[in-house]
């Protein structure tokens, strides 16, 4: 017998998740859940596109990205990746080149 | 007919189900064509789902099954014919708000149909009792009408025609005291012996006019013969023929005087304004299957028996070919109308230029008047 054994995450999502316009689960039970299983709070985006449906990500995210910047990131990167049905976790990293004054 | 009277709140379904946001789909028992009505945990109103949308996303929640543009709720007052506009236009279920913005309903295709459905019902048995209605006072005024003339013809024969006689009595009496001595009195006495003749024609006149007298002593078929008689000694240039056809008898008094005036009416007309030389009057009673033409008066073939009248002449008919212009000028034409649909029958008038005026009307002849005569 074998066995893959790993931790599992709470939440089991690090930054955030792209659901398509026919997933099976819909963003306000996704988000029924997170709230239940962390505190950390999330921002639901509701792009006006034909495949991706909604996007869920880490509220503190966008203090470092722009909402904007983020849908045309994902509407450019991650949407010619999934289908309508499907639902994809996210892990983002952003760099911030801050100079000060 | 318009739907203009009926708004939202008379097309609502009964078909609806009031469930959670949070709950799913498979934990609301209901038919399939019913409507679910999406509430939040306080009771505000979401939105609506409907059955293709559960079969859509068999997995999701009430609250995921909204529509992302859910089509704009209606107001209570909202005329139907607004939302039949947009079920036209391809809209789904529309949820119904009252005056304060709280649900009230849900109008559907459906629902919107059967209420449109059962009005239109409702109208045209209403318009139905109102013509039922129309009709008998129509009759109850023209009865009121034969009756005041009734009265009048006794006066006139009973007031007027005693003092006419009267005075002829005493002119006679006058001229043989005179006994040809005095030759003015003599002359003036005939003057008023020809005056009271004029005026006792005139009577006459009149009293047939307002009473045909044979209509009650000898039936319509004699009254009929001496009404075209009559016509035709006063207008000698027009060939006037008259058929009459089955059992005319006993039609009824209502319909006896009805046919009697129609008929009048129309010689009075061809007399007026036709300009015809000839002019046929034709009365029939029988079958409707057997006497009524082609596709008309198809409201009468339900009867077993129906009186056909048709009277044509050959004249210069209607100038303008126009039967309401002849009304409104005055032809009777509204009379004749109004006296057949008192009687629940039917009448066609027309009048090309040129080619004379036909009248054709049914008359139903119900069992009663057939057995009673009245």
């Amino acid at each position: 017998m074998n066995a893959q054994v790993r931790e599992f995450r709470v939440p089991p999502l690090r930054d955030g998740l792209v659901l398509g316009r026919d997933a099976s689960v819909g963003c306000v039970a996704i988000r029924k859940a997170l709230d239940l299983l962390t505190t950390c709070a999330y921002t639901h985006i509701e792009p006006d596109d034909e495949v991706v449906g909604d996007i869920i990500v880490r509220e503190s995210f966008l203090k470092r990205l722009p909402r904007d910047a983020l849908i045309d990131f994902v509407l450019r990167e991650i949407k010619p990746l999934m289908n309508r049905d499907e639902i994809l976790e996210i892990e983002l990293d952003v760099i911030v080149d801050i100079t000060g004054q | 007919m318009g739907i203009a009277p009926l708004s939202a709140r008379d097309a609502l379904t009964d078909k609806i189900v009031r469930v959670l946001a949070g709950q799913h789909p498979r934990d609301v028992r209901c038919s399939s064509d019913t409507i679910r009505v999406v509430f939040d945990e306080e009771g505000r109103f979401l939105g609506l789902v409907d059955v293709a949308r559960i079969s859509r996303y068999p997995g999701r929640i009430f609250a995921d099954l909204l529509p992302r543009r859910p089509p704009p709720p209606v107001a209570a007052d909202a005329p139907l014919r607004a939302l039949a506009a947009r079920f036209q236009a391809g809209g789904g279920p529309l949820a119904v708000l009252d005056e304060a913005g709280r649900f009230l309903g849900v109008v559907t295709h459906t629902s919107l149909l059967d209420v449109l459905l059962s009005w239109n019902e409702g109208a045209r048995s209403q318009a139905e009792r109102l013509l039922a209605h129309n009709r008998r006072l129509m009759q109850r005024l023209f009865s009121a009408q034969e009756a005041e003339r009734l009265r009048l013809a006794r006066e006139l024969h009973d007031e007027m025609g005693q003092y006419c006689t009267a005075i002829v009595a005493n002119l006679q009496m006058i001229l043989n005291l005179n006994d040809g001595r005095d030759e003015q009195i003599q002359a003036r006495c005939h003057t008023i012996l020809e005056l009271c003749d004029h005026v006792h024609g005139a009577i006459q006149s009149m009293l047939q006019r307002l009473r045909p007298g044979l209509l009650d002593e000898v039936g319509l078929c004699y009254a009929l013969k001496d009404l075209v008689a009559n016509w035709s000694r006063s207008h000698g240039e027009v060939d006037c023929h008259l058929v009459l056809e089955g059992d005319l008898e006993g039609l009824g008094e209502a319909m006896n005087i009805a046919l009697y005036r129609i008929i009048q009416e129309a010689l009075t007309n061809v007399a007026r304004h036709a300009r015809a030389r000839e002019v046929c009057v034709a009365l029939r009673q029988g079958s409707p299957d057997a006497m009524i033409p082609g596709a008309l008066f198809p409201a009468q073939r339900r009867f077993s028996a129906v009186v056909m009248l048709d009277v044509r002449d050959d004249g210069q008919g209607f100038v303008d070919n126009s039967t309401e212009d002849a009304e409104k000028r005055g032809l009777g034409l509204t009379g004749i109308r109004e006296r057949v649909l008192s009687l629940g029958g039917e009448v066609v008038i027309e009048g090309r230029p040129g080619q004379g005026v036909s009248i054709q009307a049914v008359l139903p002849v119900t069992a009663r008047q057939e057995e009673s005569g009245t």
